[in-house]
């Protein structure tokens, strides 16, 4: 199943399976598009408790525990999200996606040998998907190995339904390791697929911010729009405002 | 039942894949399905090392801490391990147990080191006993109190170790820095010192021969008195006095200032004591000796010149260190002007 195949991104909410009266049933998948949704607005906190609220309903269902792993390396606990997918791998033994999660955590936490340690075993499963590659470019990027990129052009060539979300991601992950150009072209796809994603012009307002461009406070201003009082939004808002000439020209 | 993962057609009510391994419906028993948090005051510590591992100064796996082989036999034993203790959690750390005492540990340093902050106020006192006491348990803890029998034994055993820490706690400050410390009974405006403060002294600038005139040096008097209320050095105890006179020197008291060989010294800077306002003396100060300034309680107004003389005259031997830091009251807190 792809993962994000389910999320309406954007347009008027279809919603999937309702109850008799109109109401939608709350079950697994209704609480994961709306962890999916506080994901794509940058409210991690929220896409966390809807996961963990979609695993009440059902405990086998992958995506939540994948999801929580994901919403607790956004939140910089690391040392969490490595019990969590150690705890989501006796359940989905081997699982790649639940091991490239670990390199990623590993990745960011500053343990290099011990994420291409996962990342590798990760890539060798079958069934390899986009956030696998994903993973083992992060994971590159960080050893600054040239061919990262192409991991990333793998992740976006198999994405099939999830291509704005990896778009996105993919982005996320060149931001993160400072190719910005790289990042400018998956994130300008990614808002243009999910234009209410607050996340997606929050990154693409970053990515522009970086190279010096002007429509940077745009992108961002757009973010807080989709997403208002958001503190990281308005931290990088009030920074870009206050930018002298210099640190626009050399992308400070 | 069809594995979500591999899509392998299982037998029906199989908890798990054959295939795969993968779970295929809810366990009997309930899942934890909330993961664990972080506490926020980790965030920064955890940042910290994250920046260590990235800049390589710490291992991919964290401080690894290693334990010379022969302190590992020492926490062995149980007499050694006590005398390992003397740093605190030494014997613990050494014997790998040192989680059981970490957070008394913690709570051992932050008494310490507010303690220590604040030496020479009255609660201080109360906060080293109990540093003090909490490092006497943690050193029993260790093997001690298994080894001992009765509870009146490891009462008096740990009471002893209470003595031996005071010592050491006294000590310490004493041989590894050379630190003395006294409280004053003297206000000196220049210094922006009052009746009360703790200062701290060194006894290396005794043995440099660093005494001047209006240095505050630390010694030991008897007969003084206790003005303002405050907790104040018993007889006999160190105390910080201000020397006026040099040896050689012929000092004299007039119009309430010090008139040393003829020149009358700032009042600010060396202000007669409140026993000496009002008198009139003249002392000639031997070799070897100095005059100083304090309060004294010399009885009575008819106090002979002689007393006076005996009172205001140290030996240079009696001095113990000199001033160089005003501790406590923290308002007043700094560096004693050397010039």
């Amino acid at each position: 199943m792809d993962r994000f195949s389910q999320l309406e991104f954007g347009e008027a909410r279809r919603s999937g399976a309702k109850a008799p009266g109109g109401e939608p049933i709350r079950d697994e998948q209704y609480f994961y598009k709306q962890g999916l949704r506080y994901w794509l607005a940058g409210d991690f906190e929220p896409a966390l408790r809807n996961y963990s609220r979609a695993l009440e309903k059902n405990s086998t269902f992958l995506e939540g525990w994948i999801g929580q792993v994901l919403m607790l390396i956004e939140l910089g606990e690391y040392r969490e999200a490595m019990v969590w997918s150690d705890k989501a791998l006796e359940l989905f033994p081997e699982h790649p996606e639940l091991l490239a999660a670990k390199a990623v955590t590993c990745a960011r936490d500053g343990r290099k040998e011990k994420a291409l340690a996962y990342s590798d075993n990760s890539i060798a499963k079958d069934n390899v998907t986009s956030r696998v590659w994903l993973a083992r470019a992060e994971v590159l990027l960080g050893r600054k190995s040239p061919i990262a990129e192409n991991c990333v052009s793998k992740a976006i060539s198999i994405a099939g339904n999830d291509g704005p979300v990896i778009h996105l991601e993919a982005g996320r992950v060149l931001n993160k390791a400072g190719n910005y150009y790289g990042a400018l072209e998956n994130l300008r796809e990614a808002v243009k697929l999910l234009p209410k994603s607050a996340l997606a012009w929050y990154e693409l307002g970053y990515c522009q911010g970086k190279l010096g461009f002007s429509e940077a406070a745009a992108a961002v201003e757009q973010s807080l729009k989709l997403h208002p009082r958001w503190d990281i939004a308005e931290m990088t808002l009030r920074r870009f405002k206050k930018r002298g000439f210099f640190r626009k020209l050399f992308g400070k | 039942m069809r594995c979500a993962r591999c899509n392998f057609e299982n037998i029906p009510d199989q908890a798990r894949c054959i295939k795969c391994g993968s779970i295929l419906q809810g366990e009997e028993e309930r899942v934890d399905v909330y993961p664990p948090r972080m506490p926020r005051w980790k965030k920064p510590v955890r940042r910290l090392f994250r920046w260590g591992r990235q800049q390589k100064v710490v291992g991919e796996e964290g401080v690894q801490l290693r334990v010379p082989g022969r302190m590992k036999i020492m926490s062995g034993d149980c007499f050694l391990g006590l005398l390992l203790s003397i740093v605190p959690g030494l014997a613990h750390l050494a014997g790998g147990r040192f989680r059981e005492i970490r957070w008394y540990l913690l709570i051992w340093f932050v008494l310490l080191v507010t303690g220590v902050f604040c030496y020479g106020s009255g609660f201080s006192f109360y906060l080293l006993a109990l540093a003090i006491g909490l490092h006497a348990w943690i050193a029993v803890h260790h093997k001690l109190i298994k080894e001992l029998a009765g509870i009146g034994v490891k009462l008096f055993v740990t009471a002893v170790l209470v003595m031996v820490l005071i010592l050491v706690y006294r000590a310490i400050p004493r041989l590894v820095f050379g630190l003395r410390g006294g409280y004053t009974s003297l206000t000196v405006p220049y210094h922006n010192i009052s009746r009360g403060d703790y200062l701290l002294a060194r006894r290396r600038s005794v043995l440099q021969g660093s005494i001047r005139r209006g240095s505050l040096v630390l010694t030991r008097l008897s007969g003084i008195i206790y003005g303002d209320g405050r907790r104040m050095p018993g007889r006999g105890e160190a105390m910080v006095v201000e020397i006026v006179g040099l040896p050689g020197e012929y000092v004299e008291t007039k119009d309430n200032s010090f008139i040393v060989d003829e020149q009358q010294l700032d009042t600010k800077r060396y202000p007669v004591p409140i026993w000496l306002r009002g008198r009139r003396i003249s002392v000639g100060i031997p070799q070897g000796c100095y005059f100083i300034s304090t309060e004294y309680s010399i009885r009575g107004r008819g106090a002979s010149d002689e007393v006076v003389r005996r009172a205001c005259l140290v030996q240079a031997a009696d001095i113990e260190a000199v001033a160089f830091m005003n501790w406590w009251p923290l308002s007043r807190r700094g560096f004693i002007r050397s010039d």
